[in-house]
């Protein structure tokens, strides 16, 4: 998605406020929109409430820009939230039944809205939600480069290591992963590039439009694009014969049995989890268990600044550090 | 004698004019039902692009529209454009304009009610549900071609008959 095409994927009447802002979408992070409530977003890593005239202001009465008259913020009704997931859903609902399900839908461009509303049970399982009363919008943006600094990190002779990318949410994580994927594919300082599969279950890392990825992965990425990522391991395997495998958020006992086949087949591992460090990531009983197998060589600790995509520390399969990223990218 | 071959002459174009009438008729008449099976190949289309691919209303429409090809492919494609515009519109509102546009085509009123219902009713809840809006759908499609293709040839020998009979009776009475 173009930076001026974010808007579209708001209703008729939101997108009207939106356009009139002066940001840049660059710095946009997330939008939250909630029935009966103001418009939130944040931007440079500040929440700001918007106006029906245009302006950002603070929830403690300071605004963003300095225009004359007082700061009204722009309340969403029910209507215009509902229009608003219809044009997220590309009036096609029905198509995201099963992210629906998991409270989310992925939007073009990647970004990624998570929903709240009432939930409708059957036989014990989420069937759906409805009466859908909160979005919250993730803006995906792809910063080129980012992974330049811990790279060098994650190889050893030139091959890339099973590597965990590790990170509370909004760490940055799937954007570093992002980038990692494609140095690796396109290759870099005399190192050429290998074939690496993407298993983009939630259509984040490569943000495919009819397939076709709409962010740059390298010219040697193959994308499996809405694949369950255990079942999508496997088939990359064993159709695409890659060097590297990336994956986004495992965690699931499924996932990390996929990883540990993958390893076992030659073939380098990278991917993301959820958490502040590695001993929080060590409770997990099966992520333990994978880890004190020895099978990532490598992890990249995210999230020790205010900045989306600071990384705190790089550390092999002892506990060693072996590297250090950069600031952040995001602010 | 002039006066008569120019009467003769009149009465020849009359004729000519009458069964050229007919032949019209007859052929918005086919022509009608030929849009009423193109529309029908256009839903089984989109069943399955719908219900085997999960695609989504915009990429169904163009996918089905770009296999349909003529006036309906070209509707389907003018629907997926507008619907991936995202203008903001409500689904229902972009089928509407466009069905508005197929007014110039021999369709009765009835058949332009069904198909903007069907339009209004796609996208609305699940995939059982897109299913069965279609099925709906379709069975009126299957009535009306049904009806249609009962009526063709008895339609067809009325409208040229009664026009031939028409050209004549007029012929008749100005001579």
């Amino acid at each position: 998605m173009e930076s001026d095409e974010w808007t579209r994927i708001f209703g008729k009447e939101l997108r009207g406020i939106f356009e009139g802002l002066e940001v840049d979408f660059e710095k946009l992070q997330e939008v939250r929109l909630r029935v009966g409530q103001p418009v939130c977003l944040w931007y440079e890593n500040q929440e700001y409430l918007v106006g029906g005239d245009g302006r950002l202001g603070q929830a403690g009465g300071r605004e963003r820009s300095d225009r004359a008259g007082r700061f009204e913020p722009r309340t969403v009704t029910d209507r215009e939230l509902r229009e608003t997931v219809e044009c997220m859903g590309n009036y096609s609902l029905y198509a995201f039944e099963e992210e629906i399900r998991q409270g989310f839908l992925t939007v073009r461009g990647g970004h990624r809205v998570g929903l709240a509303g009432k939930v409708v049970m059957e036989e014990g399982r989420i069937k759906t939600i409805r009466h859908i009363s909160g979005v919250n919008i993730r803006f995906a943006h792809q910063v080129k480069g980012c992974g330049a600094a811990v790279l060098p990190s994650l190889l050893e002779n030139g091959r890339l290591l099973h590597s965990l990318l590790i990170s509370p949410p909004r760490g940055g994580k799937t954007t570093l992963l992002r980038d990692l994927v494609r140095l690796l594919s396109d290759g870099a300082d005399g190192r050429p590039g290998i074939n690496v599969s993407v298993i983009d279950e939630r259509s984040e890392i490569a943000a495919c439009c009819q397939g076709i990825p709409q962010n740059d992965l390298g010219a040697r990425t193959d994308v499996l694009d809405g694949c369950p990522k255990a079942l999508g391991m496997m088939m990359a395997i064993r159709a695409l014969a890659p060097a590297a495998v990336a994956v986004d958020e495992i965690g699931g006992k499924k996932d990390l049995e996929a990883v540990e086949y993958a390893a076992g087949c030659g073939c380098s591992v990278l991917a993301t989890v959820h958490g502040s460090g590695l001993e929080e990531i060590r409770r997990k009983p099966a992520m333990k268990e994978l880890i004190d197998q020895g099978i990532f060589r490598r992890f990249v600790i995210l999230g020790g600044g205010e900045r989306a995509g600071t990384v705190k520390e790089v550390l092999d399969e002892k506990g060693n550090l072996v590297g250090k990223g950069g600031d952040g990218w995001s602010g | 004698m002039v006066w008569l071959m120019v009467r003769t002459a009149g009465a020849v174009l009359v004729i000519a004019g009458a069964a050229g009438l007919g032949a019209f008729l007859s052929s918005r008449f086919l022509f009608r039902l030929r849009l009423l099976e193109d529309l029908r190949k256009l839903v089984f289309l989109l069943k399955g692009e719908i219900l085997y691919a999960n695609s989504t209303l915009g990429e169904a429409f163009s996918r089905a529209g770009s296999r349909l090809g003529g006036r309906i492919g070209h509707f389907s494609l003018q629907v997926a454009e507008e619907t991936e515009k995202q203008k903001g519109k409500e689904f229902r509102e972009i089928w509407e304009e466009e069905t508005e546009r197929l007014s110039d085509l021999p369709f009765s009123g009835e058949d332009l009610r069904q198909l903007r219902e069907f339009g209004g009713q796609l996208g609305y809840l699940d995939r059982q549900m897109q299913e069965r809006t279609m099925l709906l759908y379709l069975e009126q499609l299957e009535l009306a071609i049904e009806d249609l293709r009962e009526k063709k040839r008895e339609a067809c020998r009325l409208y040229t008959g009664l026009s031939l009979a028409g050209g004549l009776f007029f012929v008749i009475i100005m001579c």
